[in-house]
């Protein structure tokens, strides 16, 4: 009985030390993520009709990026409200510049918003799953 | 059957197991999460000292023009080693890029501090004409960028200096000396440096041009050597070539003009006799509204003329002389 029972208990206190091991790991992965999510805007420019602006950006850091907000509205307004949605991947390492094509809204002096979270945090179903790991940069539009 | 000793026993043996079955499992468990936290730790650290190599990496980034190629010079003027991933070309104007794709070049470059690095960029802005700017990415992530530079078929103009800095000022003071000075606040060229005009009349306005490179100017206006003060208005500092103009208004009240009264001072009636000499003089008077003195810079003697048979054998003539507001003086003995 004394055996049986001690069995039980090591078996919880096993179970219990590998959940927290694993919460552990999953936390401290996240918070590194987010600790190495840097997102470049290298040029951006407006549209002919002034609707959208191709917004260049690039990734120094060192996991893929999703870019799950891009807009552009005037500096000092407060930012428009939509939902996220997925609007391209940055590779790490400055690898690639990648173009976004994102809405524009108001007149000028312009500033562009952008929101990006680690590529193996981002689940397209539920996109807001993680966003609190998700990096918020903020670029005067120059011109 | 089991003595009371033997249950005792037990009880402590199982509470002892029951502690080593806990530790065994707590202790893992703590080394485990401390070596997690010393990972989180050192990733912190790593990220902090790539913000500061990021922030230490400096670029210099100049256009020049060496025969047909059109070039940039980058000169690693920081302490790091760094690593130029990417070069822009873009109309100043629109932002437009020249490359459908975005960047003109993107051949990694590597630069040891200290060292410079020319990249031909002649490919990136071939026949164009208008007003460019480069910008240089490194893999850090930093942006360096040229001066902006005006290109004639994609080639930079003979002239050292492409812009025009025009200086206007309005209402100056009648004799005083006004000198502009213009002194670069960046890399920035400028020929002449200053300026000086002497002003020959009340609310004269002058404009000045001066041949400027890209970059930022202070423009100082002085008085007679001394700085005019205008407020925020002197100096005024204008970035070439987004501004090319710059005016002083020392806003002083306009002056308007007033007529001299001109007073003859002759003998009421004069009798006929031959060889009888009369004297006249004229003399004019500074009315008391006029708002500054006048210097009478000249006399037209011809304009006495003397009717009924005689003639103006003498007339001599003063000029030169300041006139005050109110004040009459001769300037026409005659």
């Amino acid at each position: 009985m004394a055996v049986a029972i001690g069995i039980v208990l090591m078996l919880v206190s096993h179970s219990w030390a590998a959940s927290v091991g694993t919460r552990s790991l999953d936390q401290t992965n996240k918070e590194i993520a987010q600790q190495w999510s840097l997102l470049l805007v290298e040029h951006a420019v407006l549209s002919d009709d002034g609707s959208n602006a191709t917004v260049y950006v690039s990734n120094p850091g060192k996991y893929e990026l999703v870019v799950l907000r891009c807009v552009v509205y005037p500096r000092g307004a407060p930012p428009p409200t939509f939902s996220f949605n997925e609007h391209g991947r940055v590779p790490p390492n400055m690898s690639l510049v990648v173009p976004l094509t994102c809405p524009v809204y108001g007149a000028r002096p312009f500033v562009i918003e952008l929101f990006a979270i680690p590529a193996h945090l981002y689940n397209p179903r539920e996109p807001s799953t993680n966003a609190q790991y998700g990096v918020t940069m903020k670029y005067d539009l120059e011109g | 059957m089991t003595s009371r000793g033997d249950l005792g026993f037990s009880s402590v043996v199982a509470a002892v197991f029951t502690v080593v079955i806990v530790i065994a499992a707590l202790i893992p468990t703590l080394l485990y999460t401390q070596s997690l936290y010393s990972i989180l730790s050192s990733e912190i650290n790593e990220r902090r000292r790539f913000e500061i190599e990021r922030y230490s990496e400096k670029l210099d980034v100049f256009v020049l023009q060496i025969g047909n190629e059109l070039t940039l010079k980058v000169a690693n003027t920081g302490p790091i080693s760094l690593v130029v991933v990417r070069v822009w070309a873009y109309d100043v104007g629109t932002g437009a890029t020249f490359s459908p794709d975005g960047p003109c070049r993107i051949q990694p470059i590597a630069i040891n501090p200290g060292s410079e690095e020319l990249i031909d960029v002649s490919a990136c802005v071939s026949g164009y004409t208008g007003y460019v700017m480069f910008k240089v990415v490194t893999e850090r992530g930093r942006e360096f960028t040229s001066n902006v530079v005006g290109l004639r078929n994609g080639m930079l103009p003979l002239s050292q200096f492409p812009f025009t800095l025009t200086v206007s000022i309005l209402n100056m003071h009648r004799g005083k000396t006004y000198t502009v000075e213009v002194t670069p606040l960046d890399d920035g060229l400028v020929s002449p440096r200053t300026f000086t005009h002497k002003a020959t009349a009340s609310n004269e306005n002058v404009t000045v041009a001066f041949g400027t490179t890209a970059g930022t100017f202070n423009v100082t206006l002085y008085e007679n050597n001394r700085l005019v003060d205008l407020g925020d208005s002197n100096p005024q500092s204008v970035r070439v070539p987004d501004h090319t103009a710059v005016v002083f208004d020392l806003e002083r009240t306009v002056i308007t003009s007033v007529n001299l009264e001109v007073t003859i001072m002759a003998p009421r009636r004069v009798g006929y006799a031959e060889g009888r000499e009369v004297q006249v003089s004229v003399f004019v008077r500074l009315p008391s509204s006029a708002q500054e003195p006048v210097t009478i810079t000249s006399v037209q003697a011809n304009l006495l003329i003397a009717a009924g048979g005689g003639q103006v054998d003498e007339c001599s003539i003063v000029s030169g002389m300041d006139l005050y507001p109110n004040q009459m003086i001769l300037v026409a003995p005659a």
